[in-house]
C-alpha cells in the first residue's frame, strides 16, 4: 500500500509560514491498496486538496472514507471533498458507532445551514453510511481492524494490513490517562491491538511534556507519552501526528529531537509527519 | 492480528477510575470475570496480605453476604451478578464476614458498562462501608 498525507495539523489549521514545512490542513492522509483501493482516513482540511489530486487522475468509482471521530479537525473539509459532488463516485463513510445518533445524522448537523450553506441530503453524491464494526473486515485484499480508544467523545483507532504489511493510524489518543505505560500489561492499553507490530504507526503527539499537564484529559499524548506507546506496541516506524496549531515548524524539529532520544537505537524512528509525505510498505 | 487481546476502552477506563480513587470499587469484565479489585476492597474485605490471586477473590458469595436481618443472599440475586448477568443496576445493604473473620455492614451500588457502541463490556461495582467491626 501506498500511504501520503494531506493533512496532519491537530485541533484548528494552522497556515502561515511558521508551518509551511510540515504543514498546516489538518487530519486526511491517502491510503492506496495494491489492487488500486483507495482509503482515505479522516476529512480534515488537507481533504480538500487530495479530493482535487483525485479528481485530476485516473478516474476513481469508488472511495471508502474512514473517520477515526467526528471532532471538527477531522470532518471539517468533507463538504470540500471532490467526490462529495462528484455523483460517478461510491463513497462509502465509515465511523465509530452512536446508539443515539446515526452517523448520517451526526455528519449532517456539520453539513447543514447555518454551519455549511447546502445540506448533506442535497449534494450529488449519495454517501453510504456504516457503523465501523467490532469485527476485522475486508477492503478489497485488505484486512481492517478498528477499536475504540481513549479521546474525548467516540474515537476509533484504525490498523489496515495488506500482504502481512500493516499501518496503523490513532490521530487522536490520550492512552496514558490515568494509566502508567510502563507497568500495565498490554491488554489494558488503549490502542495497543490496532498498533501493536505495525510497521507504521501515525499517532497523536500534540504536547510536549511540560505541556501535557496543564493538558491532561483532553484526549492527546506527549511526545513521551507517543515514544512509549510505540515502543511498547513494538511498531517498527512512528510518525509524530496531529501537530498542535501552536507549535512551529522550529518547535516541531525539537519534539522530533527529543523523540529520538527517547526512542534510541539507529533506525532513525521516530518521524515528523509533514504534508506530502508518502510511504510504500511493498509485501 | 485477531489474537492480540484488546481491552475495550471503556472497561479500560472503569478500571483505571478504581485505580486512582480511594472508594472500594471492583471491575467485572463482559463475560462476568472479576477483573480488578482495588486496596479499598481488599481492606473491606478483610485481605491483608497485598498479593491475593484475583481468581482466587471470584465472588462476594465466598464473604457469606447476608440482609441485615442476618438471611443468605443466594448468589444470582448480589448486585454484581445482576450488573453482570442481567445487565442491569443493582444496590443493596448486606453484612460479610471478611477473611480476618470481621463481620462488616455494607451497601453495595452495581452498574452494568456499556461502550460507545452500545455493547455491552462489563460491570463495576462500588463499597461503602457501614461500620468498621460488628459481630
Ligand atoms: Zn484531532
Ligand atoms: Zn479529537
Amino acid at each position: 500500500m501506498k500511504i501520503r498525507i494531506w493533512g496532519c495539523r491537530g485541533s484548528l489549521a494552522a497556515p502561515g509560514p511558521s508551518t509551511v514545512k510540515y504543514g498546516g490542513n489538518t487530519s486526511s492522509v491517502e491510503v492506496r491498496l495494491e489492487d488500486g483501493s483507495l482509503i482515505v482516513l479522516d476529512a480534515g482540511t488537507g481533504i480538500r486538496d487530495l479530493g482535487r489530486h483525485i479528481a485530476a487522475g485516473e478516474p476513481v468509482k469508488k472511495i471508502n472514507l474512514f473517520l477515526s471521530h467526528l471532532h471538527l479537525d477531522h470532518v471539517e473539509g468533507i463538504g470540500f471533498f471532490s467526490a462529495l459532488w462528484n455523483p460517478d463516485i461510491e463513497l462509502h463513510v465509515w465511523g465509530p458507532p452512536s446508539p443515539l445518533r446515526s452517523l448520517q445524522d451526526r455528519i449532517a448537523t456539520l453539513m447543514s445551514p447555518p454551519l455549511f450553506p447546502v445540506h448533506l441530503a442535497d449534494v450529488p453524491c449519495r454517501p453510504i453510511y456504516h457503523d465501523v464494526p467490532e469485527e476485522e473486515f475486508m477492503i478489497g485484499d485488505a484486512r481492517i481492524h478498528v477499536a475504540p480508544v481513549a479521546h474525548r467523545n467516540a474515537t476509533v483507532g484504525f490498523r489496515i494490513e495488506e500482504n502481512g504489511r500493516s499501518f496503523a493510524y490513532i490521530p487522536d489518543h490520550e492512552p496514558a490517562l490515568g494509566i502508567d505505560l510502563e507497568r500495565v500489561e498490554p491488554e489494558w492499553v488503549s490502542g495497543f491491538s490496532v498498533a501493536h507490530g505495525a510497521d507504521v504507526l501515525f499517532h497523536d503527539s500534540q504536547y510536549t511534556e511540560d505541556e501535557y499537564p496543564d493538558h491532561r484529559a483532553w484526549g492527546h499524548s506527549s511526545v513521551a507519552h507517543t515514544v512509549l506507546f510505540g515502543q511498547m506496541t513494538k511498531v517498527k516506524d512512528l510518525v509524530l501526528f496531529h501537530h498542535d496549531p501552536a507549535h512551529s515548524d522550529e518547535q516541531l524539529e525539537l519534539h522530533r529531537k527529543r523523540a529520538k532520544e527517547l526512542w534510541g537505537g539507529n533506525n532513525g524512528a521516530p518521524e515528523l509527519a509533514y504534508e506530502g509525505m508518502e510511504i510504500e510498505l511493498k509485501g | 492480528m485477531s489474537a492480540i487481546r484488546q481491552r475495550n476502552v471503556a472497561l479500560i477506563l472503569a478500571r483505571e477510575l478504581a485505580v486512582n480513587v480511594a472508594t472500594p470499587m471492583w471491575v467485572w469484565d463482559e463475560s462476568g470475570s472479576l477483573v480488578y479489585y482495588n486496596d479499598h476492597v481488599a481492606a473491606m474485605l478483610g485481605i491483608t496480605n497485598g498479593g491475593f490471586d484475583i481468581s482466587e477473590l471470584g465472588e462476594l458469595s465466598q464473604f457469606s453476604p447476608s440482609d441485615l436481618d442476618g438471611t443468605p443472599i443466594p448468589t444470582p440475586e448480589l448486585p454484581s451478578a445482576i450488573a453482570t448477568g442481567r445487565r442491569e443496576p443493582a444496590h443493596r445493604e448486606m453484612t460479610i464476614l471478611g477473611r480476618d473473620g470481621v463481620r462488616r455492614t455494607l451497601t453495595v451500588t452495581a452498574f452494568p458498562l456499556f461502550g460507545r457502541g452500545g455493547a455491552f463490556v462489563g460491570a463495576m461495582s462500588v463499597f461503602w462501608q457501614r461500620d468498621g467491626d460488628s459481630s
